[in-house]
Formats: C-alpha cells, structure tokens, sequence
C-alpha cells in the first residue's frame, strides 16, 4: 500500500476517533450512569433511610404516638427527597416490622416501589407515580412538594379531593459545578439564562463559555417548582451547542446536600443568600418552600388524621429538624 | 492490474468511512435519546 493511501486511512481513524472521544468526554461519560430510570434510581440508596435498621440514617425523637401491630397503619410514600421523612414517622410511630424491603435488583422494571412488597406501610415509588397512587388508593399518605397544576388535574378528573397540608420547609436550590467561578445569581439573571435571554456565563461574572440550563422531566417535584419561580417566562428550549458549555441545574436542598451528595457540585446563593438551614429557618432565603403532606379527603383511616397531627405537634417537628430538614413552626 | 487495485482500494476505504460514519452516528443518537433522562446532578457533578 502506498504512503498516500496509508496516510489517507489514518486521517479518516484519526479524525472520526477524535470526534468521538470528544463527544465522549464532553457528554457520553456524563450519561452513561442514567440512561434509564433504573440508573437514576440508583443513586438513591433507599436501604440507608429503611426504618428499624441500626445504621439507617433517620431522625428519632420520643414519641407519644405509637401504632400497634393490628392497627389500620397508614401506608406511607413519598417523593425521593423525602423518604428519611416518612421513614423517620415509621420508625418514631409504627411497630416493627411494618416494613417490608425485598430489595431486590434493580431493573427497568423494578425503580420504585416494587421494592417494597405490596403489604408494607412503607412504599417508595417517587413523586409521579406515588401521587397517582395516593389518587387511586394505594397509599394513604404521600409526602411531596406542592402538586402540579396536570396532577391536581388528575385529581379533578378522577373526582378524588385532596387534603394539601405543610409540614416542613425546604429550599429550592440551583446549582452549579465546583469549578464554575459563580457564587451567586440574582432571581432575575437566573429567568433570563432559563428562558434564553443570558446565554454565556461571562454576562453575570463568569467566564466566556456558554451556559447550558438543565431541566428536569415534568411532574417532577423539582421542575413543577421551577415553573412557579418563573412566572410569566416560559423555559426555553434546549440548546443544542449549550451542551458543551458550563451548566446550572436545581434541586431541592436536602436532596442535593444529603442525600446525593456530589463534591463537585456547589449550591449557589439567589439573590445573595446562601440556602443553608438558619437562612431557610428565618426566612431570608429567597427560594425557600414548603413541603407536603396529601391524602384524599375520603380516607376514612382514623390513624391517618392521629399520624398528621403528630407530624406537625413538636415532636413530629423536632423529628424533621433531626432529619435534616426545617419544621414548619 | 493497477486499477484493479485501485478499486479495491477505493471500495475499502469508502466501507471503511461508511462504518465510521454510522459508528458515529449511532453514537450521536445514543447521546440524544439519553441526555433528556438523565440525572442532571450526575451530569454537572461529571464536568471538567
């Protein structure tokens, strides 16, 4: 073969190599952990928050309620933020063994709840399929974020009418990567960079590189509040050359700092406040929310109304702080 | 026998960016169908 050609064959390797490695490295490598719902599950160990184990991470407080095994226990799930709060009611009020954990493997087929067998007080099946599921009966109680505006909907169209009540307070955060220089962006900056207005990270101090706005799928806890916080604007559509700049996604607090912790991931401050629990505690946080108990108003459980009232008395509040979260009182 | 050889050549080396091409290709609809599902604090947690 001639140098000509051998060359020729070389440049086509070398240049379809490089461009994937280059898409590799940029964004292949960043995915590859979360391509199915399954992966995304993954990264929530729920085994650490089950109740009754010596080394699961919940907050115990003494409690005044305590189910007996026998009672009509309500069943209890919850969005994936906040399965240390309601395993934490379930070690504090029910009896052992009132959870059922079969564990299991994971699979695309078996993200949620299935991990749990269909007689346990405690399930686990996230925010959209757990709302549909206190709608259809399933569970009793469901700990979340406020509902979108499709899921009450969903409400309506089923003719359920839902009890929406707070029983703590949470912190909606953006976030950005340790490496970016950005401390902190005003509510106003953080609009516009969502809907396509700002665009590079130099226009609010940063460096000249393009910023690529994340966005989480709808229903979600995370994305219904993002629509609320920006009002009138809408979320543009995606970038497709955004992908290879910087980026800045949102969270809620706890579930961004405890319960995936990534350390190279930096909330920033909104507005100069930093979301951290004394600014979320007196209010200076601008972003901070509340978040929910929901159950249909036609339960007829007598345990359920005993279970809500002891998550807001002092003790169901002291249990929140212990969990991680901040108390409605 | 010259343009013989020629023409394999050129058989070959069109095959051979063809299969590049498509290996590319696949990897860019790989990319597409995952990057709306997936976990967008993984995904800032991996940059550099």
């Amino acid at each position: 073969m001639s140098a000509k050609r051998i060359i020729a064959v070389a440049a086509v390797i070398i240049v379809f190599l490089s461009v994937n490695l280059f898409l590799f490295f940029k964004i292949t490598r960043r995915l590859g952990n979360n391509y199915s719902g399954t992966g995304q599950m993954k990264m929530i160990d729920v085994s650490r928050y089950l109740p009754f184990e010596n080394d699961s991470q919940l907050g115990k407080v003494e409690s005044s309620l305590a189910f007996r095994e026998g009672d009509d226990l309500p069943v209890l799930d919850g969005a994936a933020a906040l399965v240390p709060v309601y395993a934490s009611v379930i070690e504090n009020c029910y009896p052992e063994g009132s959870v059922k954990y079969e564990g299991g493997e994971f699979s695309d087929d078996n993200y949620y709840g299935e991990n749990f067998s269909s007689d346990s007080a405690m399930l686990y099946r996230n925010t959209i399929r757990g709302f549909k599921g206190v709608i259809e009966g399933t569970s009793d109680l469901f700990f979340s974020a406020y509902p979108s505006d499709e899921q009450l909907e969903f409400a309506a169209e089923n003719g359920v009418e839902l009890e929406i009540i707070p029983v703590g307070r949470e912190a909606f955060v953006f976030f950005v990567s340790r490496n970016n220089p950005v401390e902190d962006l005003s509510s106003d900056q953080i609009r516009k960079i969502y809907s396509g207005e700002i665009q590079s990270w130099r226009e609010v101090g940063g460096e000249e590189k393009a910023i690529n706005p994340l966005v989480r799928s709808n229903g979600s806890g995370s994305q219904t509040m993002m629509e609320k916080f920006m009002g009138e604007k809408k979320i543009a559509n995606r970038n497709l050359f955004a992908i290879f700049g910087a980026s800045i996604g949102y969270s809620f607090r706890y579930y961004l700092s405890g319960m995936v912790p990534n350390e190279n991931v930096k909330m920033i401050s909104v507005d100069g406040i930093y979301p951290d629990v004394e600014n979320i505690k007196n209010g200076d946080y601008p972003l901070s929310t509340f978040f929910y108990v929901i159950y249909r108003k036609d339960n007829t459980n007598p345990n359920l109304p005993r279970l809500v009232d002891w998550i807001l008395s002092e003790e169901g509040q002291e249990m929140m702080e212990k969990c991680g979260y901040v108390g409605v009182k | 026998m010259g343009e013989g050889k020629s023409n394999r050549f050129l058989t070959a080396f069109i095959i051979l960016v063809s299969v590049c091409t498509l290996l590319t290709l696949a990897h860019i609809i790989y990319i597409a169908a995952a990057y709306p599902n997936s976990s967008i604090i993984y995904f800032v947690n991996m940059e550099m």
